[in-house]
């Protein structure tokens, strides 16, 4: 009879505390497991709230740079000259089609999107003019301001990619987007307001006049009607139905420029790889004049959200797994003071006091393989209210956060500049509309996978091993004369 | 094989007051040994040395030549000496089969797997198939006695060492179990040293010791 077959028998003719064992493991166990499926769920869900959110990065005209380069050479131009000095205009850097061809061509990009914007007045038409607006405060964008016009045109690859669009601030309601197809042509996407003032339709032509000192008229073809969701808030200098959507090569023929994307968005197939993609990038052009953007702090809040619930997981795993090793050692301590006596018989009748431990690490192996099927079966059900209750934990810390840290509450994240701006001659706006609102907590999907059950049984394994070791340590010491002459 | 003890010195805790000072005893095989002595005298502990159960402070034990340090207490005790305790020291979350099977098993006894072998033996002493497979604390104190006596003679150790084996029989059960040992002894050519103070049962021995005055003088 070797030691395992012991172990079964202690076990069965000891029934009672075998059961009081195994209630006390899975307890131990449904919240260890609690815990891993928990972080596990939290680490898929960051990842899947990553991926889902996306990660865009914007290449654009490096301000900064050029403002330092503005304000360098306009105190020089003060320091050799006493004259009256003027305000300098600067010309905002572009990148060429080609350079984006290259950078888009990269790992890592699932699409892209050119954005040109051009100022024009309305020829055959005319602009939907806000009266609230008529005294909305001045200071918009630099440069050009002299050049605006009261129609802006937006040119892009795509309307469907734009983040009006994107975001549903802004929706094709007749007739087609603008697409790839419309590269080179007058194509143009009008708003249901600027359309319905001056009764145009789609397929029908509008003309506009350029802003230049020698302007010229540009006939353009209406391909589709969009309506815009955002209201005016009185502080833009435009309507925002003002704004017409065509291709950034029309774009660039307004401007009188050719093949120039003033601004370009990337959309990352895997936002984790965000940074090397920019890294990379940063090797197609000159960083003196030109900027790359990263925008990933929307995912990065989703994907923290979960990382800390994941962190708080993991901290329950660890404790209650260190709080089940210290109870079971102490009860198998205890047990193995109770069975002194059987230990000494054992050790006197020649079983080696490794065996005798293993006969014990066996016994609550047992036990702790019964706990885990039983954990197995409740986990599911427990983890699910505690990653419930831990969610809305986090999402309502979030809100608090976010109240707290904004008068007037959540205000929406990653607003670009746009929507309806007074159209800014050829400067590179952000990306256009907004991507405003509060960021949507990931849902924390707890199910019991083979990694959570392994792992679990790892858990348990280490619990059973360490547990031992206390007792092991006195078996080991034990002689088997004083033990059996104390009964 | 020959059992030696040499210049066994003891004591508990303090060193002027030793319990045995420079024993020097002979256990040849084939031979039935009795130490009979007052109660305290230290014949207990006598007999956890020679089961391999503690260490005398000074002095050896030697099996055949060889010390028992040498060949290892676990060893010693596995396959050199069965013992037999007073305190009958069975396994009390088994049955009366299991603690034989289980003595058997742990000293690699060839009969560790033949229960037919086992509940013969156990019937020899008058545990039958129903006893031997109750808990052993189902019974009585004498049935308990000699549960442990069948197990430790089944074991195939050169050497059976009982301490006080027959003091919870009655007279004719405890005759039985000497006759056991004298067989042993006489026929499988076993050492059995035997403690008790029963002076009816120690004449049965080949050999007699009496442990007086902290040495051993034969009867």
């Amino acid at each position: 009879m070797n030691f395992v077959k012991r172990a079964g028998i202690t076990l069965w003719a000891r029934k009672g505390r075998s059961l009081l064992l195994v209630l006390t493991s899975t307890v131990i166990l449904v919240f260890v497991m609690a815990g891993l499926i928990i972080q596990n769920a939290a680490l898929t869900a960051a990842n899947n709230a990553a991926n889902a959110v996306g990660s865009t990065v914007s290449l654009s005209a490096n301000r900064e740079k050029m403002f330092e380069q503005m304000k360098a050479s306009q105190s020089s131009a003060s320091s050799t000259s006493n004259s009256e000095t003027k305000p300098t205009a600067i010309t905002m850097p572009t990148a060429t089609v080609k350079q984006v061809k290259k950078i888009a061509a990269l790992a890592n990009v699932s699409s892209y999107n050119i954005t040109n914007n051009a100022s024009v007045n309305a020829n055959s038409f005319k602009a939907v003019t806000t009266t609230t607006t008529s005294n909305a405060m001045g200071g918009g964008p630099m440069g050009g301001e002299n050049n605006s016009g009261d129609i802006q045109v937006n040119g892009v690859s795509l309307t469907a990619a734009t983040s009006s669009f994107t975001d549903g601030s802004a929706k094709i309601t007749s007739g087609r987007g603008i697409k790839a197809s419309d590269q080179g042509t007058n194509n143009v996407v009008i708003e249901s307001e600027l359309a319905s003032a001056n009764k145009v339709k789609v397929g029908q032509t509008i003309t506009v006049k350029t802003t230049a000192d020698d302007a010229k008229t540009v006939k353009l073809t209406v391909v589709g009607i969009y309506k815009v969701k955002t209201a005016t808030d009185g502080f833009q200098r435009n309507d925002p139905s003002n704004t017409i959507y065509g291709s950034y090569t029309l774009a660039n023929t307004i401007n009188g420029t050719e093949n120039v994307a003033s601004n370009v968005t990337f959309t990352m197939a895997e936002p984790a790889k965000t940074t090397a993609f920019v890294k990379a990038a940063k090797k197609y052009i000159d960083t003196d004049k030109l900027t790359l953007t990263s925008d990933a702090s929307q995912y990065k809040t989703a994907a923290a959200n979960m990382k800390n619930v994941a962190a708080f997981a993991s901290k329950i795993v660890w404790l209650v797994s260190i709080a089940g090793i210290l109870i079971l050692g102490l009860i198998i301590i205890l047990i193995t003071r109770e069975r002194r006596r059987e230990i000494g018989v054992l050790v006197a009748l020649g079983e080696s006091k490794p065996k005798v431990v293993a006969q014990l690490f066996t016994e609550l192996l047992a036990i702790l393989i019964v706990a885990l099927g039983i954990a197995t079966a409740a986990g599911n059900g427990v983890s699910g209210v505690i990653g419930k209750q831990l969610v809305q934990q986090q999402t309502t810390q979030q809100m608090q956060s976010a109240n707290g840290g904004l008068p007037g509450g959540g205000a929406g994240q990653n607003g670009g500049p746009g929507g309806g701006q007074k159209p800014s001659g050829n400067m590179g706006g952000g990306p256009m509309g907004t991507r405003g609102g509060m960021t949507k907590t990931a849902e924390l999907q707890t199910a019991m996978t083979p990694v959570a059950v392994a792992e679990l049984g790892g858990v348990a394994f280490l619990i059973a091993v360490l547990s031992v070791s206390g007792a092991a340590f006195s078996i080991l010491r034990m002689r088997p004369k004083q033990i059996l002459q104390a009964d | 094989m020959t059992l030696e003890i040499k210049h066994l010195t003891h004591w508990y805790t303090d060193r002027d007051h030793k319990l045995y000072e420079d024993v020097n005893l002979t256990f040849e095989s084939g031979r039935f040994y009795a130490i009979v002595g007052e109660s305290g005298s230290g014949k207990t502990t006598l007999l956890s040395f020679l089961a391999g159960l503690d260490e005398p402070r000074e002095g050896d034990i030697l099996v055949d030549g060889v010390s028992i340090k040498e060949i290892g207490l676990t060893k010693f005790r596995q396959k050199y000496v069965s013992t037999i305790f007073q305190a009958y020291n069975l396994l009390n979350t088994m049955t009366a089969f299991q603690n034989v099977q289980t003595a058997l098993a742990i000293t690699g006894s060839i009969h560790a797997k033949d229960k037919a072998y086992i509940l013969d033996q156990l019937a020899r002493v008058g545990i039958d198939e129903e006893k031997a497979h109750k808990n052993v604390q189902r019974l009585s104190g004498g049935e308990q006695q000699r549960v442990a006596i069948v197990r430790a003679l089944l074991v195939d150790a050169p050497i059976v060492a009982a301490d006080e084996a027959t003091g919870n029989l009655d007279h004719e059960n405890s005759q039985k179990i000497v006759d056991l040992f004298a067989e042993l002894a006489h026929e499988f050519g076993k050492t059995v040293i035997l403690i008790t103070h029963d002076r009816d049962v120690a004449s049965r021995a080949d050999e007699q010791l009496l442990l007086q005055n902290h040495v051993f003088e034969p009867i």
